[in-house]
């Protein structure tokens, strides 16, 4: 329950910081010509009246009981997921770790060896599956990236901020 | 209208549209049967991919995805007991009990039967309201292409969750968002906090991918395991075609339903359904029947239903630029890509684009059904991967379909920025579709409103009739979402 109640004071101040955002839109806009800043300002001034008194509201009344997303469409997938459990939460994290580490290894190396790398790594230490079908998965990541981006849609790819450094022309 | 009814035909059977085609089909059974991934994330992923295509093929591969995930939903409904999209919910209901008889079979039969049937007649009725909505698409002006996007975010908004202000602010929130970059009136850089990358806007791609393919690859990792154990099929596929031919009224019915919900912005794909199932429990007169314990008749409803609310969502999206949801948003995205503008041109000098996505509509729907029908056995193996082998593969393809709006890193970082942002949007029960709707909608309100007013100042708010019904429809949603809420 108190759990429930911090997370309440967290939405309320996520929705505040919208406020500053949308009041933050109309102080700047006022700096454009009409033009380009009514837009602006018409939504900046509607977003910051709805975000304070839903800030008000969500921080005061406890907001409401959190639902699954209605209509439209947003949420196709219903797993029943304990999020608050902490085995949930160590899942969680180390998730976002690998999502992380695929973003540092391709600032790093570039996606040519970060993505595979990541698959390989992925499969054999995060899942602990075989040898032979972490390689085979890496391997049709190589060829699709390959085939597929480089071949087929000549997709520009990242060097890689080591091999510029060390002068490594890849590509 | 013949004439580009048949230059539509032509554009879809010729090669490679055709290939395009039989590509998104085969994709959309994937992202159907597996829970978790969804024809939305199925369509945000290959969004990048049809950059380089003509508008035909662009359209043979999205719609080709987009217009069989609810067919394939099935299988993960009936096997798993899970939906495999938000629109096969209430399959399970008498699906899943079904295959707990051993008739999964039968109820595949039906299920796919009434789906192509669903498809078909959602297609008709998108052909029939060309010719009444051509005369009214083209008696609008500025102000009135303004207000309608004000009305759909108002009801996308409004209605796609449990709370309409939140659902509200986060579309203005979408909105604010979209006019980052330079300014398409006077060339202002806004937003821009000075950075780059950011002078360019935001790019809808990484957008929809994170708000909407992170945080279920999330889930994913955290739930762990396999999504099933292996099937046991039954016998019975013939006599599920049969219940389905028995019961062609109530799936008529029905169809006719779907098509109606999808054609309302911010309703659609979770309550249609719903709806549906509903209106066969209470339209039915037979006494033996018992809904939730394995009745054929609550897997016929759904399912005709789901597959004709697809129909019926093109409907705004194409005749008026305002898209129902996420989906129909990414779909715009890519007609704008395309430099296809929705509206009077795709109702007049496009007619044919309109068409090839009817065709494609039709004929994805016909070969699915039958498809479907031939190789349910193997496909429902599908459904006994582990997750952390789809894991790596959904990642690669999020990323790499990120990194095709500029090619910089910048999209990664916008990916994990709004992956962030919608999982705890998810966490908090907060609706996701006005994001991306208010992401596309933004420049064309935007660019609506700026020649509206160089044009009439302000008057249009009180002098143009379809003008003022357009506000008072807006204000009428608000408050029907309101006193929903206060009802619940």
């Amino acid at each position: 329950m108190a759990r429930r109640i911090r997370e309440h004071y967290i939405e309320s101040l996520f929705i505040l910081a919208m406020a500053v955002m949308f009041a933050a839109g109309v102080v700047t806009a006022r700096e454009w010509p009409l033009k380009s800043a009514l837009f602006p300002t018409l939504i900046g001034v509607a977003g910051c009246i709805i975000a304070v008194i839903l800030s008000l509201w969500t921080g005061i009344r406890g907001g409401d009981e959190k639902a699954p997303e209605g209509p439209g469409g947003a949420a196709d997938i219903f797993l029943d997921v304990n999020l608050r459990s902490g085995e949930a939460l160590k899942r969680t994290f180390i998730i976002c770790g690998w999502l992380i580490g695929i973003f540092v290894g391709t600032w790093l190396l570039g996606q040519l060896i970060a993505l595979p790398l990541f698959v390989f790594l992925y499969l054999k230490v995060g899942s602990n599956e075989g040898w032979v079908l972490s390689l085979s998965l890496t391997a049709a990541a190589v060829a699709f990236l390959y085939g597929v981006f480089d071949k087929v849609i000549h997709a520009s790819w990242y060097e890689g901020e080591l091999f510029r450094f060390l002068g490594i022309e890849l590509f | 209208m013949l004439e580009a009814a048949q230059l539509g035909l032509q554009g879809i059977l010729s090669w490679p549209a055709f290939g395009y085609l039989l590509l998104g089909i085969s994709l959309g059974v994937f992202f159907g049967m597996v829970p978790g991934l969804s024809g939305l994330s199925g369509m945000a992923i290959l969004l990048p991919f049809t950059f380089d295509l003509q508008p035909y093929e662009a359209m043979a591969l999205l719609m080709g995805m987009y217009a069989i995930t609810s067919t394939s939903d099935t299988i993960s409904s009936v096997l798993l007991g899970v939906p495999g999209t938000a629109g096969s919910q209430a399959t399970i209901m008498d699906g899943y009990p079904l295959a707990k008889k051993g008739e999964a079979a039968r109820a595949f039969g039906a299920a796919y039967t009434v789906s192509g049937f669903g498809g078909v007649v959602g297609a008709f009725l998108l052909v029939c309201s060309i010719p009444i909505l051509s005369p009214l698409v083209l008696s609008f002006g500025a102000p009135e292409f303004f207000l309608l996007g004000v009305l759909g975010m108002a009801m996308v908004g409004a209605l796609s969750g449990s709370a309409p202000a939140k659902g509200i602010l986060v579309g203005l929130l979408a909105l604010q968002f979209s006019m980052i970059g330079y300014s398409p009136q006077d060339g202002i850089p806004r937003f821009w906090f000075g950075v780059p990358y950011l002078l360019e806007g935001f790019p809808i791609v990484p957008c929809v991918l994170g708000l909407f393919s992170l945080p279920e690859v999330v889930e994913l990792a955290v739930r762990r395991g396999t999504l099933s154990d292996v099937p046991e099929m039954g016998k019975g596929l013939a006599d599920g075609v049969r219940d389905a031919a028995r019961n062609w009224w109530l799936a008529l019915r029905c169809a006719f339903i779907g098509a109606y919900i999808g054609f309302i912005p911010g309703l659609g794909a979770s309550i249609v359904d719903w709806v549906a199932y509903g209106h066969a429990v209470q339209s039915n007169k037979d006494p033996k029947a018992e809904f939730g314990k394995g009745e054929i008749r609550g897997v016929i409803a759904p399912e005709a239903a789901n597959n004709a609310m697809k129909g019926g969502s093109l409907i705004p999206t194409i005749a008026f630029g305002i898209p129902g949801s996420a989906t129909m948003a990414i779909l715009l995205g890519a007609f704008l890509i395309h430099g296809i503008y929705p509206g009077p041109e795709l109702l007049s000098t496009r007619l044919d684009v309109t068409f090839s996505v009817i065709w494609a509509l039709v004929i994805a729907n016909v070969l699915t059904a039958i498809l479907l029908m031939g190789c349910t056995n193997q496909l429902a193996k599908v459904t006994t991967i582990r997750g952390s082998l789809l894991i790596p593969i959904i990642l690669v393809l999020v990323f790499m379909g990120s990194w095709m709006a500029t090619q910089e890193l910048g999209d990664w970082l916008v990916l994990m920025g709004l992956g962030a942002l919608g999982y705890l949007m998810k966490r908090w029960g907060w609706p996701r579709p006005p994001i991306a709707l208010g992401i596309v909608l933004g420049p064309i309100m935007e660019r609506y409103l700026d020649i509206s007013v160089s044009r009439y100042g302000w008057s249009w708010l009180w002098q143009r009739p379809i003008c003022i019904i357009l506000i008072l429809m807006t204000l009428a949603t608000l408050y029907y979402a309101t006193r929903s809420q206060k009802r619940r």
